[in-house]
């Protein structure tokens, strides 16, 4: 075997050593802070937080969720809301992402899409947001959302006024 | 050299680089829009994942995976805006490429405040991304003097700086833009090496490959093209070149090596999973890839910015092919085959990314052949390569504003330069105008990409 090519194998052998450790030593690193750091509520915390950078909605018309989530396979539904008369926002929403299927899940879960609270619709009593499934009157927020359905919440609309809203549509 | 003239190149060099820094910063965060490629903040989510729950969080799509999470992750409000209407499907751990540039965007967004993944904008992921496509300019310039002197690297410095496609897409966090420096180094260490035989640039190039590797699995690409150059070599004994590929194939190789046991530490059977899943993507180039590939710019899938240059890169890559410089094969055409081979294999989906590397192979056969059309007499071919990207430039100018009191002269200008090369034979004369040309197609690559504001975006395709 000349010189260079004992050289060259040396240094090979020298690299292969120094990587194996580095490799070790990498794979135990990952393996301790993967079981240190990792649990299931930092991932939820993680993915769900809505950023103190983002601009938040003045009201729930400001901002939609636009497009229809084909990869659902049909379980979504639409999220209208009538901001008083003159601003509608349309959201549609893929049911599974929803920890819990019930109208109360689906309507915080577009808020916090959007940027704003839902809290007013679930739990005030005073009407001012009036909540309909297929034009039917929501009363208990945890009931089952039926599939496809169109979830409609009125700010500052009588029941007369809701009532003519739906006869024309 | 003389040193006035040391001083001018030097002096060149800075203003194209701040140019194209001024080009790349100006709109960075909202051109491309954001959300029109959610693997930018995918990207960016597996290193701030990595950094915060030990183990990488993304989106994929490889059905690798067991049990996607569908989630809204609403940054930068994409879901009012260009995400269209599904939920991101979230994987984890998420071991779709190598995490490299997910460390790099990652850690960047890490430091300047974010904490949850809504925090990572484009206007924070994007700026590490600068970084890298002002320092490709650089490269790109580097090996273009090393191959074919100052002249040409000066060219092509400045078209590929200035190239409206390479600003937009330079911004973007894709591991190509990552994967290009990691090729761009390993070449000119390996030219280094070849011209200097010091054994230390044989090491730094095989590093350079293995970096490329890091960034995404299609740098496997660089540790190919490597040993072809190493093997080819002329005037070497076969045995001193097989020893240099094996240095070069195990240190390069080492770093994918890395990565698997990367993956092995977040579950072997996963990361099996989703090599196996990746290798049986479906064929979405289709059946006129090549031709798509020659004829279409893309940014993203479906985004389009069309432009001149790469298709005069290409017909330059065909005509240096008939030239007989080792030199040019080796460092030019060579790679961007070899790359060509990988994305034609990879290429599951034809993603406008998956093409930046071959984009500065375009480019230094492109300025090669526009350096050496300004030293010879025959002008007419290096014209009219740069005659119709200038066209396609000026025509997207028009798209942006009207351009019509133009459409006369440029009627007259055509024609006019083409016969005044074919019959005019004034050389200082000629030299002159073809040097005027080449700034003007320069000055409108400027123009255009300085022009790209989201209201400018939505239009063009």
């Amino acid at each position: 075997m000349s010189n260079e090519t004992e050289e060259y194998l040396r240094q090979i052998l020298w690299y292969t050593a120094i990587w194996s450790i580095i490799a070790v030593l990498l794979f135990i690193f990952l393996r301790w802070r993967n079981s240190r750091l990792y649990t299931r509520e930092r991932y939820e915390y993680l993915i769900t937080t809505v950023s103190d950078w983002r601009q938040k909605a003045a009201d729930p018309c400001q901002f939609s969720i636009f497009g229809d989530p084909v990869t659902s396979e049909g379980i979504f539904a639409r999220v209208t809301f009538y901001c008083g008369k003159n601003k509608v926002a349309n959201n549609s929403m893929d049911l599974t992402v929803l920890s819990e299927n019930n109208y109360a899940a689906l309507l915080r879960e577009t808020a916090r899409i959007n940027g704003f609270s839902a809290e007013e619709m679930i739990n005030t009593k005073d009407g001012s947001w009036k909540c309909f499934d297929d034009h039917d009157r929501i009363n208990n927020f945890l009931e089952k959302v039926k599939v496809r359905s169109r979830v409609e919440c009125f700010y500052d609309y009588s029941e007369t006024e809701i009532r003519d809203f739906y006869a024309k549509n | 050299m003389p040193r006035i003239n040391k001083f001018f190149i030097i002096t060149l060099v800075l203003v194209i680089l701040t140019v194209s820094a001024v080009l790349r910063y100006r709109n960075f965060a909202v051109v491309p829009l954001p959300g029109e490629s959610t693997d930018e903040y995918s990207n960016t989510w597996v290193g701030l994942s990595l950094i915060q729950l030990g183990r990488p969080v993304g989106r994929s799509g490889l059905e690798g995976y067991k049990g996607t999470d569908f989630r809204y992750i609403n940054v930068d409000g994409i879901f009012s805006t260009t995400a269209g209407g599904n939920p991101l499907g979230i994987n984890q751990p998420w071991l779709d490429h190598p995490p490299l540039l997910p460390l790099i965007t990652g850690s960047y967004a890490y430091v300047s405040g974010a904490r949850v993944f809504e925090d990572a904008t484009a206007r924070i992921i994007r700026k590490p991304m600068l970084v890298m496509g002002v320092f490709t300019v650089a490269l790109v310039g580097y090996l273009s003097y090393q191959i074919f002197g100052t002249g040409a690297a000066l060219i092509v410095m400045a078209l590929y700086a200035t190239s409206p496609l390479m600003v937009i897409t330079s911004r973007m966090v894709q591991g190509e833009n990552g994967v290009i420096i990691g090729f761009l180094l390993a070449l000119i260490f390996l030219y280094k090496y070849l011209t200097k035989n010091r054994l230390i640039y044989l090491w730094l190039a095989a590093l350079s490959a293995g970096l490329a590797v890091l960034f995404k699995v299609s740098g496997v690409s660089v540790i190919i093209c490597g040993l072809f150059v190493l093997l080819t070599q002329e005037n070497k004994k076969l045995a001193e070149k097989f020893r240099e590929a094996a240095l070069f194939l195990i240190v390069s190789g080492s770093f994918l090596a890395l990565y698997f046991v990367y993956g092995a530490a977040f579950g072997w059977r996963t990361f099996m999973e989703v090599w196996s899943s990746n290798s049986t993507r479906p064929y979405d180039i289709g059946f006129g890839s090549l031709f798509d590939l020659l004829t279409v710019t893309k940014i993203t899938i479906g985004k389009r910015l069309t432009e001149g240059w790469p298709l005069m890169g290409w017909m330059s890559l065909f005509i240096l092919m008939m030239t007989k410089s080792k030199k040019i094969f080796s460092f030019v055409v060579l790679p961007a085959f070899v790359y060509l081979s990988v994305f034609l294999l990879m290429g599951g989906n034809s993603y406008g990314w998956y093409r930046i590397p071959f984009v500065p192979f375009l480019f230094l056969a492109g300025g090669a052949l526009l350096a050496k059309g300004y030293r010879s007499k025959e002008k007419l071919l290096p014209v009219f390569l740069t005659l119709f990207p200038l066209g396609v430039t000026i025509h997207k100018l028009n798209e942006i504003s009207p351009l019509s009191f133009l459409t006369p002269f440029w009627r007259l200008f055509l024609p006019v330069v083409i016969l005044w090369f074919l019959i005019v034979r004034n050389e200082r004369m000629n030299r002159l105008i073809y040097l005027a040309l080449i700034l003007v197609a320069i000055g409108a690559n400027i123009f255009l990409a300085y022009s790209l504001t989201p209201g400018v975006w939505l239009k063009m395709n």
